[in-house]
């Protein structure tokens, strides 16, 4: 295959109509922004999860992130919706700009549900994400959001075990959405056809409904909601943390995923009279005694989930750890010198503000070259000089020894 | 192939740092952070105190502890036998240095070691750390070769951009041979002692392969297992006693 990413592919623009996504390949209907994609800015296997959403195996991930095989690909959207990042999108996956009164039935294309609501119909109901499901109950108000529920997903290619691939998705934004204060009557929901709205059982003409862009979606929502979105989206943690050069030339990537969520989220808690989701599916992040402060985590996250801030009057370094841009990587804990970190999956816990503090080091002045060091022994010199000094010590012994094994001179009577 | 290696002989070097400064200009460096440093030991009180020193450059480990922790693959073992950075590749996290028993890496974002900050006054174009006055035609990121962009970390690197020109199958990089004196490392070239040699390690009629046989030449903390590929010469301990007698006593 000798796709190049940096070529502009000719027909981009219809890709969900956001123009930054290049295509994967000409042929097919993934499109990625590399600049947003961990897999092509990191090394390879930190992160995999289109691969491993991907019915059909057709992405690999190379050294310059995913790549597709276009025959076998079906453009469920899973790949795009598996993305912590947002960095994949799929044509044809498009949500409505508003939700009409009678609420929303979503639907497969396989589905031969029969409704008179307004249906909404995806290539796979695999390819919402959990912010999708969110953004559309906030879209939809009191209206209803339903899922035909036919059992169609048993015997399609895009559910190879046989389980509905939507329905995990749809139980955590349900489980969000009610931590989050959202009244049980108007989570979105799945039902069986029978139980769809449906005046005369016939195969009702299917209302249309203009649909957008994902990022035109957000413009119908409230104007406040969707600025707070986009102002957490676009990574605006990424340029203001700006450890020198490190943000720019490699580029963290935004978590958009996560830090939208928490926007929805909070959204959704606030207007429900809660200050905050009562739990939320986030990882956890432990940091240990062991911790030296060397930083080496901070640098090796992929999204700046993990930041250590120095620089303070109290002349302590702090590492913060913000959940809801963490993509489970595990890179942090894998590459800790001291093995410092512990990082547990996502499970349901209780909401806390972020970023959280995981360590705090005093960092002193090295006597001889004046770096900042956590002086966790009252140390005087840095590393670097304590092993300059270690190895000059070694180095002179060495020499030294040499030079007393040949003419061993007596030490007295 | 060739397996690139150094010797110095204590028992020449004067401890000038001519090679630090030869190093600095080569390289693009700020004073205080040029790839190769000459370290100073005192050792014993009046009235026999001893001054001694070596030179450190990275030792290009046979088996580099800073490349197998590099979580991108950026430090890397060229089929030469050179330990480099590739900056494309580097994303700062210093693990290498914690990792490297010399000590010979330097990231040089935080703090200026010397005020003012050159870096301020000769400000670099776009992610380059400084724009130095005096600087070499040669910028290889991926070789960690030239001025080094902000954010990552950077080391000798027996000044890729020239031994890497030389013809194939020389033995030796001898600064006294013209045809050969452009390939020659910067520090190797400069030395007014002629204390260094450069040449191939696997090559067993190279003169420093004679050396190291014949002069009984020794690698720094052999425990580590990192099989240095710069070996010092003692002249059979001889730079162990203060070096300036020892030159004066120096066997013809």
């Amino acid at each position: 295959m000798n796709h190049d990413p940096h070529r502009p592919a000719a027909n981009t623009a219809s890709l969900s109509g956001e123009d930054a996504y290049r295509r994967l390949h000409a042929l097919g209907l993934v499109g990625l922004r590399r600049d947003m994609c961990i897999a092509a800015s990191r090394p390879a296997g930190l992160c995999e999860l289109c691969k491993i959403a991907c019915p059909h195996a057709c992405l690999e991930i190379s050294e310059s992130g995913p790549t597709l095989e276009p025959t076998a690909c079906s453009a469920c959207g899973m790949c795009a919706a598996a993305c912590p990042t947002g960095a994949l999108a799929v044509d044809g996956v498009t949500l409505p700009t508003h939700v009409p009164a009678q609420g929303l039935v979503l639907a497969c294309e396989r589905s031969r549900a029969a409704t008179d609501a307004p249906v909404l119909r995806l290539a796979c109901l695999g390819a919402l994400a959990v912010n999708d499901w969110l953004r559309l109950t906030i879209a939809a108000g009191d209206a209803p959001i339903r899922v035909a529920d036919d059992g169609a997903c048993a015997g399609c290619s895009n559910a190879p075990s046989h389980e509905a691939p939507w329905r995990s998705t749809l139980e955590i934004a349900r489980r969000a959405l009610s931590e989050a204060g959202m009244p049980p009557n108007r989570l979105p929901v799945a039902m069986t056809p029978d139980a769809l709205p449906n005046s005369n059982r016939s195969n009702t003409a299917i209302a249309e409904l203009p649909i957008e862009g994902r990022r035109r979606f957000f413009a119908g929502l409230s104007r406040s909601l969707a600025s707070a979105i986009s102002q957490a989206a676009t990574g605006e943690r990424v340029s203001s943390s700006a450890a020198g050069a490190q943000a720019r030339r490699h580029a963290s990537v935004a978590a958009h995923r996560g830090a939208e969520t928490r926007v929805l989220l909070q959204h959704i808690a606030s207007s429900s009279g809660q200050p905050h989701p009562r739990s939320v599916l986030l990882p956890a992040l432990m940091a240990s005694d062991a911790c030296r402060a060397h930083g080496a985590c901070s640098r090796a996250c992929p999204t700046r989930a993990l930041h250590l801030e120095t620089g303070h009057d109290d002349g302590q370094a702090r590492l913060q750890f913000d959940a809801w841009l963490c993509v489970d990587c595990g890179a942090c804990a894998r590459i800790c010198p001291s093995h410092a970190l512990d990082h547990q999956p996502r499970a349901w816990r209780p909401f806390a503000d972020v970023p959280v503090v995981l360590a705090t080091i005093r960092q002193s002045e090295c006597e001889r070259c004046g770096a900042l060091f956590d002086a966790h022994e009252d140390e005087a010199l840095c590393e670097r000089c304590r092993k300059t000094e270690n190895l000059a010590r070694a180095g002179f012994a060495l020499f030294s020894r040499q030079h007393r094994d040949t003419p061993a001179v007596p030490e007295g009577p | 192939m060739a397996k690139w290696g150094m010797v110095i002989d204590l028992e020449k070097c004067t401890g000038c740092q001519a090679c630090s400064t030869a190093c600095q200009m080569e390289n693009s460096r700020l004073p205080g952070e040029n790839y190769q440093d000459v370290l100073y030991y005192t050792e014993g009180r009046q009235p026999t105190p001893q001054l001694k020193w070596f030179p450190r450059p990275c030792m290009h480990c046979e088996e580099p502890s800073c490349m197998h922790v590099c979580p991108t693959k950026a430090t890397y073992k060229t089929e030469d036998g050179v330990v480099l950075i590739d900056w494309d590749k580097c994303i700062g996290c210093k693990y290498c240095m914690i990792a490297c028993p010399y000590g010979v890496r330097f990231y040089t974002d935080e703090k200026a070691l010397i005020e003012p900050n050159i870096k301020q006054v000769f400000k670099g174009d776009g992610d380059l750390s400084w724009n130095p006055p005096y600087k070499g035609p040669q910028q290889d990121p991926k070789h960690g070769v030239g001025i080094q962009p902000n954010g990552v970390v950077s080391k000798c690197n027996f000044c890729y951009h020239k031994i890497s020109k030389a013809p194939k199958g020389t033995a030796d990089l001898d600064e006294s041979n013209p045809e050969l004196v452009e390939y020659v490392p910067a520090c190797v070239r400069t030395c007014a002692p002629k204390a260094r040699y450069f040449g191939d390690l696997d090559n067993p009629n190279s003169q420093v392969s004679r050396l190291i046989s014949d002069k009984q030449g020794t690698r720094l903390l052999d425990h580590t297992g990192n099989k240095p590929q710069v070996y010092y010469l003692t002249g059979g301990g001889a730079a162990a006693a203060a070096v300036p007698g020892t030159r004066a006593n120096k066997k013809a």
